[in-house]
């Protein structure tokens, strides 16, 4: 039974991960319709900043504040410079874009920091916090698990109890409306890009312990967090959060418990689970719009 | 103003495209003769690229999906080549063939689940499958070599042939390979099917009540597109001779992608300009510096679809019209008697 | 007094012009209707008065020049806009329909007032306040739609065929509320409609729209009775 918890526990961490990272790509989907195939590209970028300003010396969760706040800046302007022109153009147009994006962070954080595995510092004291027997749970585990639920509830009073949360829903459900009521929509969007852009900052530099901080860190935690997004339903942040946990503990125990899969192979859950949900149940768990279908 | 006008199919335009295209396969053949080794290497490297933006081409271009899986079909076409000859030592160029059914095999068995889903969706699914294939390939150790990958021996592919040098051979290969996917993919296009699925693009519902099942098209499509990737697979296998799960990544799918933006969406001279591209700037970019490559591409793919979204063709189209001016044949309307 | 004046109005889409220069006034506190066919040009007119399509010519509202600005700055000199299809945040509540209806303003006290004044004069959405406004019959979504955009503390109201899909009971208690709402807060409108009868009985003034351009126009009275003006745009 230890090895059955020691993984829930394991799983609840990186799904904590998932979820922001989710989250991220949630809201943007949300209020434009646009999935971010760069959130990945773009949180990986954040946890390099990240680490960057613990090496000039600060201390690691002020460093974490500051990268947050930067990748909000650059989140919005990313959007206004490169996704603004082309919002109005076809599907196609601004996922290549995006792509674009993608290689461009890539290959731009290859050439600022190489591609050596760097060090990034731990924001959680590595003892165990708690012991039930032998199950031994991590101070990382919770500590994760604590902020998601934070950033959660913090995200959730928003959207319910701000003006700025009601003009962001307004505009995910109905442009034409939100204008006509003078919600300033290209504000709204780009706002709501630099959230995102922040979230997925901060999926990012919690990895960074984890999975080593490189450029292309993120590129498994991204099918993991699409998979979380389009499992909880793409337009439902509280669908993205529990769907991500889900996953974390679900990747785990079968890495555990299936030797075929191993540890290589965990990403075949996130696949299968992408191809199961939008097959059966294109909306996810907790999702509402129209799914387009062929 | 232009300076002259042609009609669309008549006996002068004719001429004129079987110059163009007697030019441009006479500059191919006399490629190697006039260049170094390394040159021709470089132009062959190229020209695969060329061939899986082909089949890129017939999804995004004629049918505007996208699709990031691209570099998965590739590898399986890679690997079929490298395993069938190393592992069953196979004759090289009958593998060819196989790589491709194997590849149309696998589009298929994708596009099936995938191709019932739009757009975002299918993106989703083939990113899903871009990034799981490597993982794949590093798995199946006994089959694939596992990370460090499997190696043909250059003794299988003699360095002297018909008094041509290894690199010019092989180039002349993949040109012969080149312009039979070419034909196949212009006369697919032609055909009832390419017809459909370029009416399925522009609006799927009009085009459904004219007894279209847009499934079936679409998927064998995206088979189809995974087969010519397949075969490019195959013939980067000939070349390079070795095959490893980090040849296929998802930035593989990305960057022809990039090719096939910066050549022209829906066209076929653009695949030739996008193969060259990816080619010889990150060959350049990287003396500068090695990661220069892919910050170049990308900003590249976001350059022209802001300001040239018809890549480097229609630049050329539009430059092209103000010499030339094509035009469609009149319409001729019988009277009735 | 002239609210609005639109001189020579120019707008479309993209490369097709819709509206070839059309003139339009209303005075404070009266009902002015634009009639006309489909294909008209009427939805094009309101989106041209909003600013949510590129236009040319002058629309003057209260002495200020409304061409070339953006939708938010001309919904905050409270113009109201109710669309065609209802207009209303299908995922919202009514409550919250009604909460962002009055997003631009500041005065909170005042819209909590109206809020109620809203539920007191459409008792059906009182009843169904916290349900969302999606799984509203047609005609409680367009009352939530009017009650959204009166939110607003509007000086002029347009709407755009409030009776579409609307069973024609519903689309007179529509058209009764809107004349309620005129006689009661003196509140300006300009009604643009397909249903020619029902409009003109509550509007003090009247505007043919055939294929983007004004053909005729006077005090709907004179329409109405016009034999002429009737059989030829009107249809009866």
């Amino acid at each position: 039974m230890t090895k059955f918890f020691q993984l829930v526990i394991a799983g609840i961490e990186m799904g904590s991960i998932y979820s922001m990272v989710a989250l991220a790509i949630v809201i943007i989907y949300a209020s434009t319709g646009l999935k971010n195939l760069a959130q990945g590209e773009m949180a990986m970028f954040s946890a390099f900043i990240s680490w960057q300003l613990y090496t000039w010396g600060l201390g690691p969760w002020l460093a974490l504040v500051l990268a947050v706040i930067i990748s909000f800046i650059l989140g919005m302007m990313l959007q206004q410079v490169v996704l603004r022109p082309v919002q109005d153009s076809s599907l196609l147009t601004v996922v290549i874009v995006t792509l674009g994006v993608f290689l461009g962070l890539s290959s731009l954080a290859g050439f600022i920091w190489d591609y050596l595995i760097k060090a990034p510092p731990a924001l959680f004291p590595e003892e165990a916090l708690v012991s039930f027997g032998s199950v031994r749970v991590g101070t990382p585990a919770v500590g994760v698990f604590v902020v998601l639920l934070a950033l959660a509830a913090g995200l959730f009073a928003m959207f319910q109890f701000t003006k700025i949360g009601l003009a962001m829903r307004a505009v995910a459900f109905n442009k034409e409306t939100a204008m006509l009521v003078g919600v300033r929509v290209n504000l709204v969007i780009m706002v709501g890009f630099g959230l995102a852009a922040s979230l997925g900052a901060a999926g990012g530099i919690f990895a960074a312990p984890k999975v080593f901080l490189e450029p292309f860190m993120m590129l498994t935690i991204l099918i993991y967090a699409l998979a979380s997004a389009a499992f909880g339903g793409l337009d439902s942040p509280l669908g993205a959060v529990i769907a991500g946990l889900i996953i974390g503990v679900v990747e785990n125990l079968a890495g555990g418990y299936i030797g075929f899969i191993g540890s290589d192979l965990k990403i075949v859950v996130p696949l299968v689970i992408i191809i199961v949900t939008l097959i059966f149940r294109p909306q996810g768990l907790l999702g509402r719009k129209y799914i387009p279908r062929v | 103003m232009a300076l002259m006008t042609v009609v669309r199919g008549s006996s002068q335009y004719r001429m004129y495209t079987a110059l163009g295209l007697g030019l441009t396969l006479l500059a191919l053949i006399l490629l190697p003769v006039v260049t170094s080794d390394f040159l021709t290497f470089q132009f062959t490297m190229a020209f695969i690229w060329t061939i899986a933006v082909l089949g890129l081409n017939m999804l995004t271009g004629w049918s505007g999906q996208i699709t990031l899986g691209l570099s998965a079909v590739f590898g399986v076409g890679a690997y079929a080549t490298v395993i069938l000859v190393r592992t069953y030592e196979w004759n090289a160029v009958a593998t060819i063939p196989v790589a491709g059914l194997l590849a149309f095999v696998f589009g298929y068995a994708i596009g099936v689940p995938a191709l019932r889903l739009a757009g975002l969706y299918l993106a989703l699914m083939t990113l899903a499958i871009g990034v799981a294939f490597p993982k794949f390939a590093t798995r199946f150790e006994e089959l694939t070599g596992g990370s460090m990958g499997i190696q043909i021996k250059s003794k299988d592919f003699p360095k002297e042939m018909w008094g041509l040098s290894r690199d010019q051979y092989l180039y002349f290969l993949v040109v012969i390979v080149g312009i039979v996917m070419f034909v196949l993919a212009r006369n697919l296009l032609k055909s009832r099917v390419g017809r459909a699925i370029t009416a399925m693009r522009d609006n799927e519902i009009p085009a459904q009540t004219m007894g279209i099942n847009p499934t079936r098209y679409k998927t064998l499509i995206f088979a189809t597109s995974s087969m010519v990737a397949g075969v490019a697979g195959s013939m980067y296998a000939f070349v390079i001779r070795f095959a490893a799960p980090n040849s296929f990544t998802l930035t593989l799918s990305i960057t022809i992608l990039a090719a096939l933006v910066v050549g022209g969406i829906g066209t076929f001279a653009g695949a030739i300009v996008g193969g060259v591209f990816i080619q010889f700037v990150p060959y350049y970019a990287e003396q500068v510096e090695k990661s220069l490559a892919g910050l170049v591409f990308g900003v590249v793919i976001i350059v022209i679809m802001l300001a040239a979204p018809l890549g480097f063709m229609g630049g050329f189209k539009k430059a092209r019209a103000r010499v030339v001016n094509v035009i469609d044949p009149p319409v001729v309307r019988e009277s009735a008697s | 007094m002239s609210l609005l004046e639109v001189k020579n109005l120019v707008a479309g889409y993209g490369q097709v012009q819709v509206l070839h220069g059309i003139d339009l006034s209303v005075n404070e506190g009266e009902v002015a209707v634009v009639l006309g066919a489909n294909g008209a040009g009427k939805t094009t007119t309101l989106r041209a008065l909003t600013g949510m399509i590129k236009t040319s010519g002058s629309i003057v509202f209260e002495g200020e020049e409304l061409v070339g600005k953006k939708t938010d700055e001309i919904v905050r000199r409270r113009i109201a806009h109710v669309p065609q299809g209802r207009g209303t945040v299908a995922q919202f509540t009514v409550e919250e329909n009604l909460e962002v209806g009055a997003f631009i303003r500041s005065d909170k006290a005042g819209v909590a007032a109206d809020m109620q004044k809203m539920f007191e004069m459409f008792p059906r959405l009182a009843e169904r306040r916290k349900q969302t406004a999606g799984s509203l019959s047609g005609g409680e979504q367009q009352m939530l739609a009017i009650a959204r955009a009166l939110m607003l503390d509007p000086r002029l109201l347009l709407l755009d065929e409030p009776s579409l899909g609307l069973a024609p009971l519903i689309i007179k208690g529509v058209f009764e509320t809107l004349e309620q709402i005129n006689k009661e807060f003196n509140t300006t409108m300009l009604v643009v409609e397909q249903n020619a009868n029902l409009a003109l009985s509550i509007a003090q003034s009247a505007f043919l729209l055939e294929t983007g351009e004004i053909v005729a126009s006077g005090p709907a009275e004179q329409i109405k009775n016009d034999d002429s003006i009737r059989k030829a745009y009107l249809g009866y």
